[in-house]
């Protein structure tokens, strides 16, 4: 839970759109829309557990 | 000292989603989103101290502790409501976020409406 990851998230995100624009200028369109929704699916894999961790905190303290 | 740490974050976290603005707009909501998880988190942990002292006075309230449990839980109830209507609306579902804001309020009525029941029975006891 520190900030590093929100620089990671940056970074995935730069890579990204680098890769699906060179894929979508070579052509290949459908391979960036792929890159993309990896790269999303990559982020989202690290942000669901922090967000859990979140709500079962909340849900133990104030006993909901 | 902790404020100016989360400022400084959340500052630093806005200028790289707002950088994702143009570029890959699903990305700045991912920060977004990460970004006011990780905030609340930093709060939401320092306040189980206060919860620890709340239950101390459990003892001067002598058996109506059910009142600051559901005080507790409307507390919990609005936090959650309040994070998730505001990543719907930087998201820019704001018909979404209006939803989720109804819907908490709707809950803390219910709930409050058990303590609104044992006042009024206490009121006619007295009347009576």
């Amino acid at each position: 839970m520190d900030v590093n990851l929100i620089f990671r998230i940056a970074a995935v995100g730069i890579l990204v759109s680098v890769i699906s624009q060179i894929l979508k200028h070579s052509g290949r369109e459908e391979h960036a829309f792929l890159t993309s929704l990896a790269g999303l699916i990559l982020v989202l894999f690290w942000i669901v557990p922090y967000i859990y961790e979140l709500f079962e905190t909340i849900k133990k303290l104030f006993s909901l | 000292m902790i404020v100016i740490k989360i400022a400084l974050i959340g500052i630093a976290g806005v200028v790289v989603a707002n950088f994702f603005k143009n570029v890959k707009s699903e990305y700045s909501m991912l920060i977004g989103l990460f970004l006011s998880v990780l905030i609340f988190f930093s709060i939401i942990i320092k306040l189980t101290g206060l919860l620890e002292m709340v239950e101390k006075t459990e003892s001067m309230l002598q058996g109506n502790y059910r009142f600051m449990e559901i005080l507790i839980k409307m507390l919990g109830i609005s936090y959650i409501c309040e994070l998730s209507s505001g990543i719907c609306k930087d998201a820019g579902y704001s018909s979404v976020a209006a939803q989720i804001v109804i819907f908490g309020k709707i809950t803390i009525m219910i709930l409050g409406s058990s303590i609104l029941f044992t006042l009024m029975e206490m009121i006619d006891t007295y009347l009576r």
